[in-house]
């Protein structure tokens, strides 16, 4: 899975599984500026996304990487989930 | 600073440039006014330092920024991240010196500050001291 979430830095994003629900989450700070704002257009203020992924997933063995303000969430799929061969024995 | 409408960010913009037809998006982006010159910050998630483009033209700024091609090792079920890379100009107030534009870029922000030229900063009130002026 790969979220567009720039300008953060690891720490700040959360990623959490529960059951086969998956959030990410955090807060996009505003840069510390007295300056005077003359356009904003960027979104500040915490974030939350969720969604229930469709095969049961190895939680043990889940794996983010933030690069480019990319965050990369790798979910192996749980053992009993992945596909099986089923051998048809042939009398 | 004026900054020339552009299309909403949702909108892709296509870009006749060089007789290419290439599709664009506006990247979401703020800008600062400070005493000695405006800050942009525009959000381009997967661009690093190498696909970035600044050309000043004719008293516009013209901000490109390719992306890397987002790897799908495996069945894309569902996308929603937009492929394009990302392009945005500004016009630039007469005031802003475009030989001392500097930009960099940061977990896909790109920060680029454009300094007023010197004779147009606030002065200090003490005009009459020997200061030599640039011109």
């Amino acid at each position: 899975m790969v979220v567009e979430l720039p300008g953060l830095k690891k720490e700040e994003i959360e990623i959490s599984l529960h059951d086969d629900t998956l959030t990410i989450a955090g807060e996009r700070k505003r840069e510390e500026s007295s300056e005077q704002e003359f356009l904003t257009e960027r979104l500040y203020g915490k974030f939350q996304r969720s969604l229930t992924l469709p095969t049961a997933v190895d939680a043990e063995k889940v794996k983010a990487s933030y690069k480019n303000g990319l965050l990369q969430v790798e979910l192996p799929k749980a053992e009993d989930a992945k596909p099986k061969k089923i051998e048809v024995a042939l009398k | 600073m004026n900054i020339l409408s552009q299309p909403k960010k949702d909108q892709a913009m296509v870009s006749n440039e060089d007789d290419r037809q290439a599709v664009y998006v506006a990247p979401s982006a703020d800008v600062e006014s400070t005493d000695v010159g405006y800050v942009i910050r525009a959000e381009m998630p997967g661009v690093e330092k190498d696909g970035l483009e600044i050309t000043v033209d004719r008293g516009e700024m013209i901000i490109l920024g390719r992306r890397k091609p987002i790897e799908v090792t495996g069945e894309l079920i569902y996308r929603e991240i937009r492929p394009h890379d990302f392009r945005r100009v500004y016009e630039l107030a007469p005031s802003i010196d475009s030989t001392k534009i500097t930009a960099n870029i940061d977990e896909g922000i790109l920060t680029v500050t454009l300094p007023k030229a010197e004779t147009v900063k606030p002065r200090d009130r003490c005009a009459i001291s020997a200061r030599k002026k640039t011109t």
